[in-house]
């Protein structure tokens, strides 16, 4: 079982142009009443683990954060960490760790997904003592990366060069889904850069340390990366509502 | 039966006590400190089990633009007034300045100037408390930086359209450098449900 769950949201989120200028991608609204990507995450984080503590990492236009949260009962208020320059997913994973949390649940701060999944995937983390990480699949031409596996336990991530993408075939495969379980002591020793990514370096080093293995997420689940995947998840919400 | 461990509670001043109106405030919030702090012991419960104590900077003494000996005068009035009311324990007040134009305060690397957690650790030491047992209420990252380079556990920011300015003289802080965790309240009476929580663990 996990202790902490983890929402990066200090990226810029350059890919949404104007979109994302005065508002933090976590904050753009995607459903009825003003909910944001962010509330979305937190309440289902909130209705699937309501005794573990939820943090949110800050640092690109964090006093919008402050902001946004004014207005809330402070129940339902997450607790921040705050960068002054951003570190990037793996550094603040590891110094978040350093915090005391020893099993995190990191979720891309981006992610709109299917509440019948996050159900799914929380029952999984709750009955678990290994990693999770969440994939789902892809067309290869469209993947950045591919999660390897053998019997759904994870072997490593790969990670595609542009350039050689030209070369496969239209096969699907299964990609990282932005939301894993991972152990501080999988990662103890890694060597993070500033500005790292969890894939596919961290990622790579925690799966030999700690056996772990794939949930795939069949459901839809939407990184909001490009203002036509905003546009696309907010129909596909209101649709819901 | 042993009565349980004191919390800490260190307090900023200017934007917790009274609304941050800038530099100097402390001369008129004795009135809003006293209404604020009744509020706020009132709601904690028993006075016994905390030690109140106020960690300031006071910048506009510590720059030299007001004179020294009669600020510091005026200010400790003020915080021995809310002593005498048994509101809150102690003070600590930092009038240093890396850029101060009174050479006697002018320091470059005071350890009490928050971020720094000089002033946190003196009170630590003073009263023996433990720091994981201690709460730090702010309403700038600064104030967080140094509860969390003081190893405290709790610290809780008032929401402030300012509270991720650093004032020129604390940019590049070492303290500042590290992942800064905090909850957010909307006032000082606010964080009692915050506080109360620590309490629930003993």
């Amino acid at each position: 079982m996990i202790d902490s769950i983890l929402i990066l949201a200090a990226g810029k989120g350059k890919r949404l142009g104007e979109l994302t200028r005065i508002t933090p991608k976590p904050l753009l609204k995607i459903g009825e009443n003003d909910m944001t990507i962010l509330d979305r995450l937190i309440h289902q984080c909130a209705r699937e683990f309501p005794q573990i503590p939820v943090h949110i990492n800050i640092s690109h236009l964090a006093d919008s954060f402050l902001r946004h949260f004014s207005s809330k009962n402070a129940d339902a208020t997450p607790k921040f960490l705050f960068e002054q320059r951003a570190l990037g997913p793996a550094r603040t994973l590891q110094e978040f760790q350093k915090l005391g949390f020893h099993k995190t649940l990191v979720i891309h701060g981006d992610l709109v997904l299917a509440d019948i999944e996050f159900t799914n995937l929380a029952l999984r983390v709750k009955n678990s003592n290994y990693q999770i990480i969440a994939s789902h699949l892809r067309p290869l031409l469209k993947a950045r990366s591919r999660v390897n596996s053998e019997n759904t336990r994870v072997t490593f991530i790969e990670e595609f060069e542009v350039d050689n993408r030209k070369y496969y075939t239209e096969q699907v495969v299964s990609v990282c889904s932005g939301i894993y379980t991972i152990f501080a002591k999988s990662i103890d020793g890694y060597q993070s850069k500033i500005h790292e990514p969890l894939a596919p370096n961290l990622l790579n080093y925690s799966v030999q340390n700690q056996e772990t293995y794939e949930f795939f997420w069949n459901d839809w689940r939407f990184a909001v990366d490009s203002p036509e995947i905003y546009s696309k998840a907010k129909e596909k919400i209101l649709w819901l509502t | 039966m042993a009565l349980p461990p004191t919390i800490g509670v260190f307090l900023d001043a200017d934007g917790v006590l009274w609304p941050d109106r800038g530099a100097g405030e402390v001369i008129n919030g004795l009135g809003e400190a006293v209404s604020r702090l009744t509020e706020f012991t009132e709601a904690l419960g028993p006075r016994d089990y905390f030690r109140i104590v106020i960690i300031t900077n006071q910048t506009l003494a510590a720059r030299g633009d007001v004179g020294y000996f009669k600020f510091r005068s005026k200010v400790r009035e003020v915080f021995n007034s809310l002593i005498k009311l048994n509101l809150i324990d102690s003070f600590e007040v930092c009038y240093h300045h890396p850029l101060s134009k009174k050479i006697f305060l002018r320091r470059k690397n005071c350890r009490c100037r928050k971020p720094a957690p000089g002033m946190i650790l003196k009170i630590i030491r003073r009263y023996k408390l433990n720091p994981e047992r201690c709460v730090l209420i702010g309403d700038r990252i600064t104030d967080i930086a140094a509860g969390q380079a003081a190893g405290i556990n709790t610290k809780i920011l008032i929401n402030n359209a300012r509270a991720f300015e650093v004032n020129k003289g604390r940019q590049g802080s070492a303290h500042l450098e590290d992942l800064l965790e905090f909850s957010l309240c909307e006032n000082l009476l606010e964080s009692v449900a915050v506080i109360k929580e620590l309490k629930k663990s003993d």
